[in-house]
């Protein structure tokens, strides 16, 4: 961002502590080359997710044993829930909590390894299974409010940026108060506004379109406050970038830069924030789906968390980050096809 | 990333494009009036800390008297905002909710900093094999989004005022240490430096005269914008019935208790709630604000 | 030069008159400029920054920006009125009728696009072509600006070329539909010497086969090699127009003089180049050599040493075979300086030439002690410095001192001039107030500043005026060697020519020595006695600065030599 447009007469001895222009050594090996840094690129990156996950197991195995008290009983939902001896016998059996705490963590990875997230304690359910069936609820409604706050950011950003600037300070003070806005405060007004005023949509989210509208705009406003204030930014930058002058010199109308180059550098952050976004949707998920009454994984970890259904939230905990690393991965692989800065780092 | 490095970013993108376009006087832009947005997040500023400090001056009427006849009544000229189940003043209670709530926000947002100190200087200043340690580790809080990790922790201490903000501030933490990572390592390869060693100081006035304030400075901006946001996430978590719990007049603790009445009596919930989006709102342009200063002083 | 196109009586290809263009209601930042240009012919506006330049060149274009408000008396293209056109009009115009090239090409074209794409974007704007043939008339294009591998070169992103590959392909896009009026707005600043000469060249051919070309400048000797007429601009106005020779040779107007004054190539050692009074015969002398004048020095004289008497002493820094590698990214091993040696006397300024990647601040650094070299030595004063462990060079840190290009970056952000300059003279230790403002006072007078900067803080101070306090904290512990990383690279000329002047004054009155690095050729071969070219990490010949100019044995050398540009025909 620095220096554009001034008058930069240092740029080529600024330049000169830094390596060789990309170019440069880039030509030798040509496309084995790059095919081969792509490749070291995928490789390193599959590594470090894999680690990442060892690591979340491994924290969450031990962290459950800080929990004050018989961890058969943490497991059983802790000592008010006057587990009987034999249910407590049999969660040492099955959890091995009789054997030495490596012999435990070592069996706790080796069941996760295929997939075994072991047995609810208040739902007596595979805790696999449960997750299954909870999971395509959540992604629907965590996919269709991406969708909705992109386009909701998407056209905030442009409209603000478009104009004088009353629809400056309008676009960007709605971005602020809605990045600014709790999911359970959304939820209430519009359930308000939309279900007990207008009678329009369901206050709870009964299967079909209907009881989507809902929870979907209320995951959505806050994460197009987010979005929509990255996006503003990177377009201003974009607009006033040295390349958006020599499209206009080409003879490039107004309409043309901005769909030729600046909606594509407006979009390239926003990707770059999926992971966080990520995050943001399940946080929300929970309190949606709660207010809501909808079932998800969100609703199932809330219910899990209060519960105290250790092998339950253990459970949602290692899906959520698993889920967390592979978008992460996927987002930088995504932004490195997009940008071809990002390969040079 | 996190909600807190996202509003960082955006905080300083906003300067610094101001900046690129002022050129060497663009200093001058720190001297410029406040805007409509910012009078008005300074005016809802002076309201929430007059709130806290003399709530009585500012909503005289007892928070706490019952008055079982004056129930679920709407808002109304008597009781601006209505009142609860009990009879009492919602504005009232409101208003002295003002005070436990921003304490919390702060108490969260000073744990969340202060674990992000220890982490991110630590990163960056005790060499290649923290660093490498501190980074994994980051890595793999970052692997808990959102509220996953304050959830995991309340599962392990159990529910409660207590551990719901201390929730919030470790789950935060990771976040704020990314940054003062990042800020610190900046500095330390800053020309300032290296101009300072140049002059012959050691490094422990290069660190105490010229890293340390540098890497600090920006934490006041970072805590302003995080306070709001640990409002909202307290606030959320209270909603959710593993924070605040009823009787305190505590804004999170008043959604809780509302809760059940939504579509009875909107607004026992909408008014706290309309506080806390008050406090993160003027706490973000607070912050953004602040965030100019030190830049275009800097 | 082919001054007889412009007088020989063809139509002007552009012809401005009394052009005035100002920013809401601020003073016209263009004020009342007139100029034409015919077929051919190559007109270089010249200028120092805010001089008003760019902006005549975006206005000719429809691009001066939404709250600009244009008057002229005429302004005409091709005897085509440009007044008032609509968006539409103009777009018709910008690219077919009117070529840009900008500065940065890194910046001016797409990153996230290719350039192949970026070049073909004008031919979908103006004409009905099919992509195809858009394709091939692109690599057309590419090949008549000199690209090595245009099918290769067309699919990459400019991030992925060289600086001046990068260049050419912008030239491409901007000559696209042969428009008869090209714009060059500083096309060479970013590029090394040698790849300018070859930009220059190109520009040089396309103005043979019949463009017209507004070239923007700062850079009298660019301007000398290529254009016909000269236009000297400042404050919005023309000062003075004429062709090359006239302009630059005889020039008419105090400005222009100043100017031409200030460009250090081919100066002398020793010249002045600015109108500036030594800041010695100023007022505050006595303060001044009270704050500077090295106590008890042996060797540092009032009077510059001499080369003869330099050559005499000892050498005061001295590398031995340095030799630093660094990691690059993939992992692979760069040296980026190799078995170099020099020795820098007292008095005596040794001038390091190279272009960017050559090693000149890697090697700066080692000379600092900022980095340790892997193999070779770093001798002050005749005892070791590199090997050292820092804590037992701090003690010696007060005989060197450094001026970077970005004074502005090497200051705490935090601190006022007067503490930045305060702790410098300190030497570390916590200084009685009122001694130090005094000091302070002498210290500012000797680099031209006065006290009233104390209190403001570098970001508010002018380009010029930044360096200057760099240079006085480079001077607070009363250094014997200064290292001057570019340290005028930012600066405009006439700022620049103030620079280099008070180095001189200073080195003459406190036998300091420089180590001066430069990419530019010029102002090296001004300021040095000695003088170092790097190329790839070696130092690929040393010598006295007149014998290595007037007599090249390196053909890196030599290469340089022919490719910078010079004030004299």
């Amino acid at each position: 961002m620095s220096g554009v447009g001034a008058p930069d007469r240092g740029s080529a001895a600024a330049a000169a502590p830094g390596p060789a222009p990309a170019g440069g050594r880039g030509r030798g090996p040509g496309d084995a080359g790059r095919i081969g840094a792509a490749a070291r690129w995928w490789a390193s990156r599959v590594a470090g997710a894999a680690f990442v996950l060892w690591a979340v197991a491994t924290l969450t195995f031990f962290a459950i044993r800080l929990i004050p008290g018989d961890p058969a009983e943490a497991i059983l939902g802790g000592p008010g829930s006057q587990a009987s001896d034999e249910a407590l016998a049999a969660v040492r059996a099955e959890y091995g909590l009789d054997q030495p705490i490596a012999v435990q963590y070592v069996r706790q990875l080796g069941r996760l390894a295929v997939g075994d997230l072991g047995t609810s304690y208040s739902l007596r359910e595979d805790v696999a299974a449960l997750l299954g069936a909870q999971l395509p609820g959540t992604l629907l409604l965590a996919v269709l409010a991406l969708a909705v706050a992109w386009l909701l950011a998407l056209a905030l950003a442009t409209w603000s940026t478009r104009g004088g600037r009353v629809s400056a300070a309008v676009g960007s003070g709605l971005e602020v108060i809605a990045a600014a806005l709790p999911h359970f405060w959304i939820a209430i007004v519009l359930i308000l506004v939309f279900s007990t005023g207008l009678g329009w949509f369901p206050p709870i989210s009964t299967p079909g379109v209907a009881g989507l509208v809902l929870p979907v705009v209320t995951l959505a406003i806050p994460l197009a406050g987010f979005l929509g204030q990255v996006m503003r930014e990177s377009l201003l930058d974009a607009l006033e970038a040295p390349f958006t002058v020599s499209a206009r010199a080409r003879g490039e109308s107004e309409a043309g830069v901005r769909q030729v180059h600046v909606l594509r550098h407006a979009a390239l952050p926003a990707v770059s924030l999926s992971g966080w976004a990520f995050g943001f949707l399940v946080s929300g998920a929970v309190v949606v789906e709660t207010i809501f009454a909808r079932p998800g994984l969100g609703r199932t970890l809330l219910n899990a968390v209060t519960l105290r259904d250790i092998p339950l939230v253990l459970g949602v905990v290692l899906v959520v980050a698993a889920a967390y690393i592979v978008v992460t991965l996927l987002t930088d692989a995504a932004q490195r096809l997009l940008d071809p800065r990002t390969r040079a780092a | 990333m996190s909600d807190l490095e996202v509003s960082a970013r955006l905080a300083r993108s906003g300067v610094e494009r101001r900046r690129a376009r002022g050129g060497p006087g663009g200093g001058r832009a720190a001297r410029r009036l406040p805007g409509a947005g910012e009078s008005a997040a300074a005016l809802v500023l002076l309201f929430l800390i007059a709130s806290a400090l003399v709530p009585q001056v500012v909503a005289p009427v007892d928070p706490l008297a019952i008055s079982p006849l004056e129930a679920f009544r709407p808002p109304s000229a008597a009781h601006p905002f209505g009142t609860d189940e009990s009879g009492r003043d919602i504005f009232s209670r409101v208003v002295h909710g003002t005070g436990p709530s921003l304490l919390l926000g702060i108490a969260a947002t000073l744990i969340g900093l202060a674990g992000g100190v220890v982490l991110g200087t630590a990163a960056g200043m005790l060499g290649r094999v923290v660093d490498f340690g501190v980074n994994r580790l980051l890595e793999v809080l970052f692997a808990f989004p959102g509220l996953l990790l304050a959830l995991f922790f309340i599962v392990i201490f159990g529910p409660g005022i207590v551990t719901a903000t201390i929730a919030v501030g470790v789950s935060t933490a990771p976040g704020y240490a990314r940054i003062i990572r990042g800020q610190l390592l900046t500095v330390r390869r800053s020309a300032y430096v290296e101009a300072a060693t140049v002059l012959g100081r050691g490094r422990w006035r290069v660190l105490v005269r010229h890293i340390l304030p540098n890497t600090l400075a920006p934490l006041f901006v970072l805590g302003t914008l995080g306070v709001g946001q640990a409002i909202v996430w307290a606030a959320s978590l209270s909603y959710l019935g593993l924070g605040a719990v009823p009787p305190a007049a505590e804004w999170g603790a008043m959604l809780a208790a509302g809760r059940t009445y939504i579509s009875t009596a909107w607004w026992l919930t909408f008014f706290p709630g309309l506080f806390i989006v008050l406090t993160a709102t003027a706490t973000t342009v607070l912050g953004r604000r602040l965030q100019q200063r030190v830049r275009e002083q800097g | 030069m082919s001054g007889a196109a412009a007088a020989g009586g063809t139509e002007p290809v552009l012809r401005i008159s009394g052009l005035r263009v100002a920013f809401g209601s601020g003073t016209p930042v263009v004020d009342g400029v007139s100029l034409s240009i015919a077929p051919g012919e190559c007109l270089a506006l010249v200028g120092e920054s805010g001089s008003g330049k760019s902006v005549t060149a975006r206005t000719v274009l429809g691009l001066a920006g939404e709250r600009a408000t244009v008057t002229a008396d005429a302004l005409e293209l091709r005897g085509r009125s440009l007044l008032g056109l609509s968006d539409r009009a103009w777009r018709g115009i910008r690219g077919r009728e009117v070529g840009l090239i900008l500065q940065d090409a890194l910046a001016s074209l797409d990153p996230l696009r290719p350039v192949g794409r970026e070049i073909a974007d004008a031919l979908r704007l103006h004409t009905p072509l099919p992509p195809r043939q858009r394709g091939d008339w692109v690599l057309d294009l590419l090949r008549s600006v000199g690209m090595p591998e245009p099918e290769l070169r067309a699919r990459q992103r400019s991030g992925e070329l060289s600086g001046g590959l990068r260049q050419r392909a912008l030239i491409a896009s901007a000559i696209a539909l042969d428009p008869p009026l090209l714009i060059a707005d500083e096309p060479t600043t970013a590029l090394d010497t040698t790849v300018q000469a070859r930009i220059l060249d190109l520009l040089g051919e396309l103005r043979a086969a019949g463009t017209a070309i507004l070239l923007i400048s700062h850079d009298l000797a660019v301007v000398r090699g290529i254009a016909d007429r000269v236009a000297v601009m400042a404050e919005g106005r023309i000062v003075e127009t004429g062709s090359v020779a006239d302009v630059l040779e005889r020039p008419r107007e105090e400005y222009t003089r100043r100017l031409v004054r200030a460009v250090p190539a081919g100066k002398p050692r020793g010249e002045r180049l600015s109108a500036d009074a030594r800041p010695s015969d100023a007022t505050d002398a006595r303060g001044a050599s009270g704050a500077l004048d090295t106590p008890g020095a042996s060797v540092a004289v009032s009077a510059r040493a001499r080369p003869a008497e330099a050559a005499a002493s000892a050498p005061l820094l001295t590398g031995h075979g340095l030799t630093r590698a660094f990691r690059g990214p993939d992992g692979s091993r760069r040296l980026a300086v190799q078995d170099a040696s020099f020795e820098l006397r007292a008095g005596e300024t040794l001038g390091l030439v190279g272009e960017s990647g050559s090693g000149k601040t890697t090697l700066a650094r080692l000379a600092l002690g900022l980095l340790e070299p892997d193999t070779g030595t770093v001798e002050l004063d005749g005892r070791p410095w590199s090997p050292l462990p820092e804590r037992e060079r701090r003690t010696r840190r007060s005989l060197v001192g450094a001026v970077y290009q970005d004074p502005l970056a090497s200051f705490d952000p935090r601190l006022s001039v007067g503490r930045i300059l305060a702790d410098a003279l300190s030497g570390g230790r916590h200084a009685r107030p009122a001694r130090v403002s005094d000091e302070l006072v002498s210290l500012l007078a000797s680099v031209g500043l006065p006290p009233s900067v104390l209190a403001r803080r570098p970001l508010h101070l002018s380009g010029g005026q930044r360096q200057r306090v760099a240079i006085a904290r480079a001077l607070a512990p009363r250094p014997r060697v200064l290292i001057c990383d570019e340290p005028v690279s930012a600066l405009d000329v006439s700022v620049q020519a103030q620079v280099l002047d008070l180095l001189d004054d200073l080195q003459e009155r406190l036998g300091l020595a420089y180590l001066f690095i430069s990419h530019d050729l010029g102002v090296i071969g001004h300021v040095s006695d000695q003088v170092a070219v790097m190329s790839e990490g070696r130092i690929v010949e040393t010598g006295p600065t007149a014998d290595v100019l007037a007599a090249p044995r390196h053909p890196f050398t030599r290469a340089l030599l022919a490719a910078a540009p010079t004030l004299s025909a």
